[in-house]
């Protein structure tokens, strides 16, 4: 699927959601289904820095793809992670440097993710932009 | 008590929030804003350099607060004096003031004594001042209550130091546990100690007696006044000869490239154009304080307080920090297997406004709980149905973490 159509796809769920609190829940959801993050994996060079949770991040190539696998203590984040990875895990390296950020609107999410926590994403973006160059 | 009227924010469409955040910083009543909202639209002119009308009545408005501050911290026959009262941008900035004008010529034969629960403003400063000048840095520990420890404090002001400063909280913003400050002063009185009380969140609640210190430091914001504003009472004498902290215009007597004259107190601290509209709306803040009745507020706060920290341990999973212990305007609990962000984001989506994290006392909480909490903060308007609000949104809020 291309990017843009995940984040459409992203966006149904979460308009599907009746309140805020069922988006959260939903959120929290796609966060169980990250894959297992190994706890020596949990090293501070790893560590994305976020406002009051811990978020760590582990990057591979695999041929021209970036494969990452993240966690954090905090679920709803791991949600927003899970999030991100929908959009942009196993992407070409390439695919992923050229992603505009600004796309992430789309999502809809502005008004349960507070300027805060979206200027954690945005770090975790760059992050990935990073492993991915 | 019935004060919520007073205040825009919460009686003109509301949008619903339940603020149980007034330690970060209390709402402000609708008399302040119109007090500095009047410094803007009438007499909008610097203090102590024109000699035109706006600038005589800024002037005039401006120094009247010094006596308001005074009166308001002093009980039964303590005068404080308008030269022992010093306008700062808040509590953080009179500490930083006390640790690098008081102590300016401090060394490794001095040292400071904190508590186990200050914020990072109390603490750091005194940080910078050991790896500056090698002052010791002591800390108190906390009683099982949550109280400072009395023995411990006595055994560390033993210590044969040349000059010791004793700095703590009377109402540690990460435990909501009053402390025993009278004898925390008399007791380091009796060791020559010099003591300074970060009444950050005292002041607002409960009766402040200055006798039994040497500095005290305040905030505006949270004693329903404006922000970037402060108060550092500082007893006569002390600061009268210490170098400035800051530099500039004011606090000058005669300046010349060869060498410059420092002004007198409290002038001597308060260097360039000072947040005049804040200190302005300080002063009618406290004055509003008073005609609620600092006792009537904190017999208010203590009944809240008691209502929240008995409803908050019936609920599954929470555990407030200190249990045992009555709290006086603040509750801090953690969850069981529910992080303290995601508890606080659930609660915001269902209006609760809360803080959660390290609170700015990272410390005690890395030490003891290793984690962060949450903490539910109360003012005059805070009511018990706020307080029903935050238990129903909770117990909503772990049916999904």
């Amino acid at each position: 699927m291309m990017i843009t159509e995940e984040i459409q796809d992203i966006r149904q769920l979460l308009e599907d959601c009746p309140d805020d609190l069922t988006k959260y829940q939903t959120i929290i959801e796609m966060g169980d289904d990250l894959d297992p993050y190994p706890e020596s994996y949990k090293l501070d060079e790893l560590k994305v820095s976020g406002c009051q949770s811990d978020l760590w991040l582990y990057a591979e190539h695999h041929g021209d793809c970036l494969h990452m696998i993240a966690t954090s203590d905090a679920v709803i984040v791991r949600g927003l992670v899970a999030i991100v990875f929908q959009i942009l895990n196993d992407r070409p390296r390439q695919e992923i440097r050229d992603f505009d950020v600004a796309l992430l609107a789309q999502l809809g999410i502005q008004n349960i993710v507070t300027p805060g926590r979206q200027n954690g994403i945005g770090s975790l973006i760059n992050r990935i932009k990073l492993l991915a160059s | 008590m019935n004060c919520r009227s007073d205040f825009a924010i919460l009686t003109d469409s509301p949008d619903g929030t339940a603020y149980l955040d007034s330690a970060a910083t209390s709402l402000t009543p609708d008399c302040v804003l119109e007090k500095v909202n009047r410094y803007y639209r009438y007499y909008n002119a610097n203090i102590h350099r024109g000699i035109h009308n706006w600038a005589e009545k800024a002037t005039v408005e401006y120094e009247a607060v010094r006596p308001i501050v005074g009166d308001f911290i002093q009980m039964g026959t303590t005068t404080v004096k308008d030269c022992e009262i010093v306008f700062s941008s808040g509590t953080t900035h009179g500490i930083n003031l006390v640790a690098n004008s008081f102590c300016a010529d401090w060394d490794s034969d001095d040292q400071v004594i904190i508590g186990e629960a200050e914020h990072h403003a109390n603490i750091v400063p005194w940080q910078q001042l050991r790896d500056r000048s090698g002052v010791k840095l002591q800390v108190v520990f906390l009683d099982e209550k949550g109280k400072i420890d009395l023995d411990h404090l006595e055994d560390l002001l033993k210590r044969g130091t040349k000059r010791s400063l004793v700095a703590t909280s009377i109402l540690p913003n990460v435990t909501g546990i009053l402390q025993d400050w009278q004898q925390i002063g008399q007791l380091s009185r009796m060791y020559d100690a010099t003591v300074l009380f970060d009444g950050a969140q005292s002041v607002p609640r409960i009766q402040t007696d200055v006798s039994v210190c040497d500095f005290l430091v305040f905030s505006g914001h949270k004693i329903y006044g404006p922000t970037g504003v402060g108060v550092l009472y500082a007893r006569q004498g002390l600061l009268d000869d210490a170098p400035p902290y800051m530099g500039g215009g004011d606090m000058i007597k005669t300046v010349s490239f060869a060498e410059t004259a420092f002004n007198i107190m409290p002038w001597r601290y308060e260097a360039g154009t000072q947040n005049i509209a804040g200190v302005i709306g300080l002063g009618r803040a406290i004055q509003w304080v008073q005609e609620q009745g600092i006792d009537n507020i904190t017999a208010h706060e203590a009944m809240i307080s008691d209502y929240a920290q008995e409803a908050l341990k019936s609920v599954d999973r929470v555990s407030v920090f200190f249990p045992d212990s009555s709290k006086l305007g603040l509750i801090v609990f953690a969850v069981d297997n529910a992080q303290s962000s995601d508890v606080a984001t659930l609660l915001n989506a269902q209006q609760v406004a809360v803080r959660s994290g390290y609170l700015c006392a990272e410390p005690i909480l890395r030490n003891r709980l290793g984690r962060g909490v949450i903490r539910a903060s109360f003012g005059c308007y805070t009511t018990t149905e706020e307080i029903d609000r935050l238990i129903t949104a909770l117990q909503k809020s772990l049916q999904t973490l």
